[in-house]
C-alpha cells in the first residue's frame, strides 16, 4: 500500500504537491516524510533518476523527471515494481498538467496541491497490490526493476553527513597545521633568545666597555 | 466607502500653519515643508543608491535630517494653549447630557487619531489601520496607567482581521516577501523607519535597528532591480504574506464541511432536514472550490447514525446507518468523505432524496454526540468543519444533556445557572477538536429546549459560529426565506483554515483578556480552526510600564490556509499617539468601540457569574467614567450639579450602555428564554463594533410616511440609497397616523398607526387598509417586479425595499430580517417585542433614558456608588 506521497522540485527542494494523508499514516509516517525531505535536499540534476531507499519498515520510492522529484512511501512488502509504475503515472499526468509552470521562480510552496485529487485517485487503483488490473502490471515488463539502485536510509543520511564532516574536518586540520607552523617558528625564535641573549648581551656590554676604554685613554 | 471607512487620521496637512492646527498632535517640520510624494525616483531604477546619495529619501527621514527633534506633541499642545492659540483642551467640546440622544451621532466616524505628519515611511492612505479592521477604544492612550486608571475608560482592541473587502473597497495586496524584526519578530510594516541612509530600518515596535536584507531592493530571482517604497507592506497597514515553508507544519489542508443533520421526529415535524437539503444543493456552487479539493460528508442523526457513501462518478448514494454508538466506529474506511467536484452527481441525487428519506421518521432521540466522534475520526489530523444542524436534544452517548426546567428560574439569581454549561464534555471535545484543527458551527432550530449553553460550547470554544430560528417552520415562507439565505451565504463565505491569531504591542503594553470564540492557547495566540470574516476578537490591553514614545503600535498577525490551498499570513498594524493630558483622552475616545467592548465583557461576566453581576457591573463603569471626567476635567470638579457633562465624543454613551442594558443578552426579567439570550450573547460577542452597537443594540428607526423626496434612491454622486432620517428610540415619537420602520439586523419591524392611512397601506403593502395587513410575520412584497424603477402606484413600497436592501448591505449581508408586523392595536407579543427595542422608553424591567440619567446624576452627586 502506497503511504504517502510528496512531490518536490529537484532544483531547490520546494515541495510542489503532496497527499493528504489520514490520521493513521500522519502519525506513522512522520518521521519518514522528514527523511524524504532530507533526500529532497541532497539531490541534484545528477542523482540517480530512480531509486529505493530502504529505511525501517517501509521503502521510500523515488522517481526524477524533468526536474520533479516524485517519492512514495510504501510498505516492504508493495511491489516496486507496481510503486515505480505509480510514481510513473503521477509524473506523466504532473508533466502534462503543471510541467511548464514548474521552473517558475516565484513558486511558493505547495503550489499545485490541488494535483492532491489526482494522487488520491491514482493510490486507490494501487491500494491492493492483487487486483487484476495490478496483477497485470507486475506481470508486463513495464521496467527493468533491477536496474534500480536501492541505497540503505542510514547509509545515505550518514554517509552524507560524514562527507561534509570529512571535509569540514580537513579544512580545519589545514588551518591549524598552517597555525602551527607558524607558531613553531615563533617558538624557536624565542627559546634562541631565551638561550643566547644574555650571553649576547653580556658580550655586547663587554665590547661596549672595551670600546670606551680605549677610546678615553 | 462604509459609514465606518478609513478615518481622516493624520492626513499630511502641507497647508496646515501652527496658528490653524487642529488638534493636539503638530509637527512643525512636516508642516511647511511639502510632502514629496514618493515615487520611483528619477535617475536610479531602485531606491537604495537613491537615499544613499542623499537624493530622494521617505519624508520622515527628510524631517528628520532637517533638524526638528521628535515632536513632544503634548508639550507643545499645552505650549500652544498656554498661548491662547485654541489649541488643547479649549477646542474640546463638552456636551450635557440632557433631552434626547443625538443617535445620527453613530453615523459619524470615530474621532481621528492625529498622529503626527511624517510618521509613515512612505506617505499613503492605506497606510492607516481602517477602524473596521482594527479599532482602538482609546485615539490617544494615556502615558501611564495612574493616568488610564483616573479616566476610568476600558483600554482595548477591536480586531476583526480577517473581515472581506468590501464591494468598492480595494481588496488586500499581497506583499513580496516576509521582512521582520530580529529581535521581536514584528512584520514589516508603514511606521517603521530607515536609517545609515537606507541601509538599515528600526523596528517601531522595540526599536531594534535591523539590516536591511538584499531582495528589498533587488530580485534575486528575476535577476532585476527592486523599489522599495512600492513594497506593499510599507505602502498598506493591512496585507497579506504568503508563507514559505517554515511555517507549515504539514501541507496546506482543503476545505472540508461535515454536515451533521438531525432527522429525529422534532426535526422532521418542522420540515427541517427537507429545508437543510435544499439550501446545501443550492448553495454547492457557492461552497468555497477553487481548487476542486473541496470535501463534504454528511451524517443523519436519530437515534441512530445515517452515513452516506458516494463512489466518485456514481449517481447513487448509499445509506449506512450505525446503531451501536458505545463504540462509535465509521462503517467504511473509504467515500464517506466526498471530493465535491468528483462526487457532484451523487451529492446532488442524495441532497435531492434527503427530505424523502426521512420524511416518515418516527424516532425520537438524538445522537449528535456519536455522530460528533464519528465525524472527528473521519476528519483525523485533515482537519475543517462540522456543522451541526439541530432541531432536538443531545440524548444519546457521553455528552448527553439533560433538559433543565427554566419557567420559575428565568428572571431570578438562579436564571444565571442555566446560562453555563450542564458539563464539561462539550468543552474538553472542542478542546481536542482545536488541535486536530476541527471547528464547529451550531445551527438551532425550532423551539424545542436543546441545552444550547451546553451544545453551544462546541462553536465557542473552536471559533465557530451560532446561529439560532427558533420560530423555524418549514411551512412559514418568510423563516425559510431567512434561513436559505443566512446559512447559505455563511457556506458560501470565504474561510480561513487552520489558523493562528497572535498580537504584538510596543513595549509597555500588555494583552490581559481576550473576548469572542476562539481557543486560548498562550496569553497572546488564539487558536483558530476556522475563521469567519465577520468574527471580531476583543482584547483587554494593560499599561504595565510607562509609554516614552510619541506614538504606541499594534499589531496583528493572522496566520490561516485559504480555501485555495495557500498558506498566508495577514498583518494589519495600528498606530495610536500617546498623551499626557487627560482632556485629550477623553475627547479621543470611541464610544463604539467602548460600548461595543463594555457589552462583550458583560456578557462574558454573565458567561462565568452572574447576570447580576453583569449588569452592575456595566452601570458601575458608565458612573465611574461620568463621575472621573466631571471631577477631572470640568469647572464643577466638586459638588453637586444639575446637568450632567460628558465630551462630545462620549455623548452617547450612556445611551448605549442602557441599550447593552436593555437588549436581550442581558435584560432582565423572565419573558426572555434561555436559548434567545445565549444566541443573543453569543452575537454580542463576536460581532465587529459597526455591527453589535448599531443595529444590533442600538436598532434604527425610520418614519416611513413621510420620506423625504430623495430618501430610498440612489445618491446622485456615489450611486448609494440615501436613508431618511433616524428617529429616536422612543414610542413617543410614533404618530397614530404614521408608518415606522424599524431594523435591528437580524429582525425588522413594520409600525402601523391606527390611524395610517389606506393609500399608505395600498403603496406599501398592497392591502385594502391597516385592518386587512395580517399579524405577524410576512415577507417584504416586491411589488415592483423585481424592476429597476417603481411599479405604477407602488412608489413607496419600491423605495422602502431598497432602503431595507440598504440596511441590510450595511450589515454586510450577514442577516435577511424577516420583517414584524407590528400594529398600535395588533397582536400584543409582537408589540411587546418592538416595544422592547425602543431603548428610551421605560417598561417594567429597566428605566427609560431620563430616568438612566436621573439615577447616574444623582449618584454621581452624592459621590459615593
Amino acid at each position: 500500500m502506497v503511504g504517502s506521497t510528496i512531490i518536490a522540485r529537484v532544483a531547490d527542494g520546494l515541495p510542489l504537491a503532496a497527499s493528504m494523508d489520514d490520521e493513521q499514516a500522519e502519525s506513522e509516517l512522520s518521521g519518514y516524510k522528514s527523511q524524504a525531505k532530507a533526500i529532497f535536499k541532497k539531490l541534484t540534476a545528477q542523482s540517480e533518476p530512480m531509486c529505493s531507499i530502504e529505511s525501517g519498515p517501509y521503502y521510500l520510492h523515488y522517481l526524477l523527471d524533468q526536474g520533479v522529484c516524485y517519492l512514495c512511501i510504501c510498505e516492504r512488502s508493495f511491489p516496486r515494481k507496481l510503486a515505480f509504475s505509480y510514481l510513473d503515472e503521477l509524473a506523466r499526468e504532473f508533466h502534462m498538467s503543471y510541467g511548464g509552470e514548474v521552473g517558475k521562480a516565484s513558486l511558493r510552496p505547495y503550489a499545485f496541491i490541488k494535483f492532491d485529487t489526482f494522487i488520491q485517485k491514482t493510490r486507490r487503483i494501487y491500494e491492493d497490490s492483487r487486483t487484476q488490473q495490478n496483477m497485470s502490471k507486475l506481470n508486463e515488463d513495464l521496467r527493468d526493476v533491477t536496474q534500480i539502485m536501492t541505497k540503505n536510509m542510514e547509509d545515505l543520511l550518514w554517509r552524507g553527513g560524514s562527507l561534509d564532516r570529512m571535509s569540514t574536518l580537513s579544512d580545519r586540520l589545514r588551518d591549524e597545521s598552517q597555525k602551527y607552523r607558524k607558531d613553531a617558528r615563533r617558538l624557536r625564535i624565542e627559546g634562541l633568545i631565551a638561550k643566547y641573549g644574555i650571553l649576547a648581551a653580556i658580550a655586547a656590554a663587554f665590547l661596549l666597555f672595551l670600546y670606551l676604554v680605549i677610546r678615553v685613554f | 466607502p462604509g459609514y465606518y471607512g478609513s478615518p481622516q487620521i493624520g492626513a499630511p496637512a502641507p497647508a496646515m500653519g501652527p496658528a490653524a492646527g487642529q488638534g493636539g498632535f503638530f509637527v512643525p517640520g512636516a508642516g511647511p515643508a511639502p510632502v514629496p510624494q514618493m515615487q520611483a525616483p528619477g535617475p536610479a531604477p531602485y531606491g537604495y543608491p537613491a537615499v544613499a546619495a542623499g537624493g530622494m529619501m521617505p519624508p520622515q527621514q527628510q524631517q528628520q535630517q532637517m533638524g526638528y527633534p521628535a515632536p513632544q506633541a503634548d508639550g507643545l499642545a499645552q505650549q500652544f494653549s498656554q498661548m491662547g492659540l485654541g489649541q488643547g483642551q479649549q477646542e474640546y467640546q463638552n456636551a450635557v447630557l440632557s433631552g434626547r440622544p443625538q443617535l445620527a451621532m453613530l453615523d459619524e466616524a470615530p474621532p481621528a487619531a492625529k498622529l503626527p505628519a511624517g510618521i509613515t515611511c512612505v506617505p499613503s492612505e492605506s497606510a492607516y489601520c481602517p477602524a473596521q479592521i482594527k479599532r482602538s477604544t482609546l485615539n490617544a492612550i494615556p502615558r501611564t496607567d495612574k493616568l488610564l486608571k483616573k479616566t476610568k475608560l476600558p483600554f482595548g482592541l477591536l480586531i476583526t482581521p480577517f473581515k472581506t473587502p468590501d464591494e468598492g473597497e480595494a481588496p488586500i495586496q499581497v506583499a513580496p516577501d516576509i521582512v521582520r524584526c530580529r529581535r521581536c519578530r514584528t512584520y514589516l510594516n508603514p511606521y517603521v523607519r530607515f536609517i545609515d541612509g537606507g541601509r538599515r530600518w528600526q523596528c517601531n515596535m522595540c526599536n531594534l535597528h535591523n539590516d536591511v536584507p538584499i531582495s528589498m531592493d533587488f530580485d534575486m530571482v528575476a535577476q532585476e532591480a527592486r523599489n522599495r517604497w512600492e513594497r506593499a507592506d510599507l505602502n498598506c497597514a493591512v496585507v497579506d504574506y504568503i508563507a514559505p515553508v517554515e511555517y507549515m507544519a504539514r501541507p496546506p489542508m482543503p476545505p472540508v464541511y461535515v454536515f451533521v443533520i438531525d432527522v429525529s421526529y422534532a426535526a422532521v415535524q418542522i420540515g427541517a432536514p427537507g429545508v437543510i437539503a435544499q439550501t446545501i444543493l443550492a448553495s454547492l456552487d457557492r461552497i468555497p472550490n477553487i481548487d476542486g479539493r473541496t470535501r463534504v460528508a454528511f451524517i443523519a442523526v436519530d437515534a441512530a447514525l445515517h452515513f452516506f457513501q458516494v463512489r466518485p462518478g456514481s449517481a447513487e448514494p448509499q445509506q449506512l446507518v450505525v446503531s451501536d454508538y458505545d463504540e462509535v466506529f465509521l462503517p467504511s474506511p473509504t467515500d464517506l468523505l466526498l471530493n465535491l467536484s468528483e462526487c457532484r452527481a451523487g451529492i446532488e441525487s442524495l441532497l435531492a432524496r434527503f427530505e424523502g428519506m426521512f420524511q416518515t421518521n418516527h424516532s425520537v432521540g438524538n445522537a449528535l454526540c456519536p455522530a460528533i466522534q464519528a465525524a472527528q475520526k473521519m476528519l483525523g489530523t485533515l482537519g475543517g468543519k462540522i456543522i451541526a444542524l439541530l432541531a432536538s436534544p443531545p440524548t444519546v452517548g457521553e455528552g448527553k444533556v439533560e433538559i433543565r426546567p427554566e419557567g420559575k428560574d428565568l428572571g431570578t439569581p438562579r436564571e444565571s445557572d442555566l446560562l453555563r454549561p450542564q458539563n464539561g464534555w462539550y468543552k474538553t471535545l472542542a478542546a481536542d477538536c482545536t488541535r486536530a484543527q476541527v471547528a464547529f458551527d451550531t445551527v438551532f432550530m425550532g423551539q424545542q429546549p436543546m441545552e444550547m449553553a451546553t451544545v453551544a460550547c462546541l462553536a465557542r470554544y473552536t471559533g465557530g459560529s451560532v446561529f439560532h430560528y427558533p420560530s423555524f417552520m418549514a411551512a412559514r415562507r418568510p423563516e425559510v426565506d431567512r434561513f436559505t439565505h443566512e446559512f447559505g451565504r455563511h457556506l458560501g463565505a470565504d474561510i480561513g483554515l487552520e489558523a493562528v491569531l497572535r498580537l504584538r504591542a510596543s513595549k509597555g503594553l500588555r494583552m490581559a483578556a481576550y473576548y469572542g470564540n476562539f481557543f486560548l492557547r498562550s496569553l497572546d495566540l488564539l487558536a483558530l480552526p476556522s475563521v469567519t470574516p465577520n468574527h471580531c476578537y476583543a482584547v483587554d490591553i494593560e499599561i504595565e510600564e510607562t509609554l516614552t514614545a510619541p506614538v504606541v503600535y499594534f499589531q496583528a498577525a493572522l496566520l490561516h490556509t485559504t480555501s485555495f490551498g495557500e498558506r498566508r499570513i495577514r498583518v494589519a498594524t495600528l498606530a495610536v499617539p500617546t498623551t499626557e493630558n487627560i482632556h485629550t483622552v477623553f475627547h479621543h475616545a470611541d464610544q463604539v468601540a467602548i460600548a461595543s467592548l463594555l457589552s462583550k465583557k458583560a456578557v462574558d461576566r454573565a458567561l462565568v457569574a452572574k447576570l447580576e453581576d453583569a449588569r452592575d457591573a456595566l452601570q458601575h463603569k458608565m458612573l465611574e467614567i461620568i463621575a472621573a471626567f466631571k471631577t477631572e476635567c470640568t469647572q464643577a470638579s466638586s459638588g453637586a450639579t444639575t446637568q450632567l457633562q460628558v465630551p462630545r465624543a462620549l455623548q452617547l454613551l450612556p445611551q448605549l450602555v442602557l441599550a447593552s442594558l436593555k437588549h436581550t443578552s442581558l435584560r432582565c426579567g423572565n419573558n426572555i428564554t434561555v436559548a434567545a439570550r445565549i444566541a443573543a450573547m453569543n452575537l454580542v460577542l463576536t460581532l465587529p463594533p459597526e455591527l453589535s452597537v448599531q443595529p444590533y443594540l442600538a436598532p434604527r428607526l425610520y418614519a416611513l410616511h413621510d420620506l423625504p423626496p430623495h430618501a430610498g434612491y440612489p445618491d446622485e454622486q456615489t450611486g448609494v440609497t440615501v436613508l431618511p432620517p433616524r428617529l429616536g428610540l422612543s414610542s413617543e415619537v410614533l404618530a397614530p397616523h404614521g408608518v415606522y420602520l424599524l431594523h435591528a439586523g437580524h429582525d425588522s419591524f413594520l409600525w402601523f398607526g391606527r390611524g395610517a392611512s389606506p393609500a399608505l397601506c395600498r403603496a406599501l403593502l398592497n392591502e385594502q387598509d391597516v385592518a386587512s395587513i395580517p399579524n405577524g410575520v410576512i415577507s417584504f412584497p416586491d411589488l415592483s417586479g423585481g424592476a429597476d424603477a417603481p411599479a405604477d402606484g407602488y412608489e413607496l413600497n419600491f423605495r422602502v425595499a431598497r432602503i431595507m436592501r440598504r440596511l441590510s448591505d450595511l450589515c454586510h449581508g450577514l442577516w435577511r430580517p424577516v420583517t414584524f408586523v407590528a400594529k398600535e392595536d395588533g397582536e400584543p407579543v409582537i408589540r411587546l417585542m418592538l416595544a422592547q427595542r425602543l431603548i428610551e422608553d421605560m417598561d417594567t424591567s429597566a428605566p427609560s433614558y431620563q430616568q438612566f440619567l436621573g439615577q447616574l446624576r444623582d449618584k454621581v452627586n452624592r459621590g459615593s456608588f
